[in-house]
């Protein structure tokens, strides 16, 4: 299917966004690294056997969402379970001193991002950046139309009363350097 | 309850996944009550402001790719060990080393055959006779490598930064491949320009031939390019094709212009770009105006006299900018 070089071609030019959409997933830089290029090893090894019906990018990105799941549900057993919003420490409203730390705000939109449950965030993901139709990421995630739709609606109302929140501070910040 | 139903219409509005039926349902809802029209706006804005996340997320791609080649290498070599005793582990280890330098040894004498580079510097020009007979011009600032070993390889292989017009012999044997940035233009026998601009998106303008043009990471998305055909990548990997107006691309190599039946305002244009000068006209009639010439080799002065007389035209300098007016 193809040599090393054009193999490496292919590496240099995914890698970084395959990478990005792993950790978006498993919220961890070295294991979506390590998701990534092992995705990279088996299409490798496989390269004579594998029949690719659609882009090789495309079988890139499906088999890294994929393995990330995977991972999240082998590893974290987080995917089945109804977690609360456990790391909303990370997000507290009324204190002066995180305000005084705010100095970075799409920083500010990771840590949202990131404080939604696992469940709920990968549903969000797969949603927002994947493009995935609420009846596909019921199949992948082997959960009814009704839960994603749960997940869903429970993200956008977290995420809204948080990045509100932002806005209002940039707004607050343009305010007083005025 | 109807509460949760809207919000969950609204969700899969964000989410594109909505049917015709649901999204009227979800417009009559927001028209009872312009709030709610409100509280969708800053869904919206919520949804947006995610886009880019993760922020600033970088990855050593160089690093990956290492851990990645050498996965690679050791799985070539010989069947896995099953158990592993410390012993074994020890041994792993030494061929992992041994294996690693045995590749940078390949590797170094696959390409021993050194990479020949030509760079042509700015405000200068080259024309390079490839070992197979091909020539190549290239424009100011731009290279282009080959192996040494070009001749013998099984495809003809160069890779440019930059511009270059290529020339190339035919060989049906021997496919002629130009990697440009993240592109991949393959060829038999043909001439055809190679454009790779600041941003990284590169264009392939075809003069004879038939070349096919893809990015390297996705040779599906395959352009079949013909004579007057030109191809565009952009640097995110996307192709399209379009048809070349004229064949005036090639003027950095031979210095003419030429224009069919042009309109004066397309003729101005060319005429700015090529001779970094700006060219003003404020008479709408003129630029409507239509004109076919050949400019050869000309100065800029040259070229104007010629419109002028053409046309009836006068153009005159005030400060930088050169003027075009009826003449009286």
């Amino acid at each position: 299917m193809f040599d090393i070089s054009s193999f490496e071609a292919l590496f240099q030019v995914n890698y970084a966004s395959l990478c990005a959409t792993s950790y978006r997933i498993v919220q961890d830089r070295d294991i979506a690294e390590d998701i990534v290029q092992d995705v990279f090893v088996k299409l490798w090894e496989k390269k004579d056997e594998i029949k690719i019906t659609t882009s090789l990018k495309a079988y890139l990105f499906q088999s890294t969402i994929n393995q990330s799941l995977n991972y999240l549900k082998k590893y974290k057993n987080s995917l089945n379970r109804e977690t609360a919003f456990g790391r909303e420490t990370g997000v507290d409203i009324n204190s002066t001193e995180q305000i005084m730390a705010l100095k970075e705000v799409s920083r500010r939109v990771d840590e949202v991002v990131e404080a939604l449950p696992d469940a709920c965030r990968t549903v969000f993901i797969l949603s927002r950046y994947e493009q995935l139709s609420y009846k596909a990421i019921a199949e992948k995630l082997n959960i009814s139309v009704k839960t994603v739709e749960n997940h869903m609606t429970k993200a956008l109302k977290y995420l809204r009363k948080h990045l509100l929140f932002i806005s209002l501070l940039i707004l607050l910040k343009i305010f007083i350097a005025a | 309850m109807s509460d949760e139903k809207y919000w969950n219409l609204m969700s899969r509005y964000l989410s594109n996944d909505l049917t015709l039926e649901e999204t009227e349902e979800l417009l009559e809802w927001m028209n009872d009550d312009p709030s709610r029209a409100d509280l969708l706006k800053e869904l919206q804005d919520t949804w947006d402001k995610t886009r880019n996340y993760p922020e600033n997320f970088k990855v050593d791609t160089r690093a990956g790719w290492q851990k990645v080649r050498t996965a690679i290498e050791v799985q070539k070599r010989g069947p896995k060990v099953r158990k592993f005793s410390t012993i074994h582990w020890l041994g792993l280890a030494a061929s992992v080393i041994v294996v690693f330098f045995l590749g940078i040894i390949t590797y170094r004498s696959l390409f021993k055959s050194e990479l020949l580079e030509v760079e042509a510097f700015a405000g200068q020009q080259k024309e390079v006779v490839l070992p197979d007979g091909s020539k190549v011009w290239l424009n100011e600032m731009s290279s282009i490598s080959y192996s040494e070993s070009f001749n013998n390889d099984d495809t003809r292989e160069v890779q440019l930064e930059g511009e270059a017009f290529f020339e190339v012999v035919k060989d049906s044997e021997r496919k002629f491949v130009v990697r440009t940035g993240k592109t991949r233009t393959q060829v038999l026998g043909t001439s055809f320009n190679v454009k790779q601009d600041k941003e990284g998106s590169v264009q392939v303008s075809v003069v004879t031939g038939k070349v096919a043009f893809s990015p390297i990471a996705n040779t599906k998305q395959e352009l079949l390019l013909l004579p007057g055909d030109a191809g565009l990548i952009s640097k995110e990997g996307y192709a399209s094709k379009f048809k070349l107006g004229d064949e005036n691309f090639l003027y950095w190599k031979n210095r003419e212009l030429k224009f069919n039946n042009a309109l004066l305002s397309y003729v101005v244009k060319s005429l700015e770009e090529v001779y970094e000068v700006k060219i003003e006209i404020n008479d709408p009639d003129l630029l409507k105006q239509r004109i076919t010439t050949s400019f050869n080799q000309v100065s800029f002065h040259q070229a104007s006299e010629v419109l002028e007389a053409m046309l009836g035209l006068e153009i005159t300098k005030s400060d930088s900018v050169y003027v075009v007016k009826k003449k009286q």
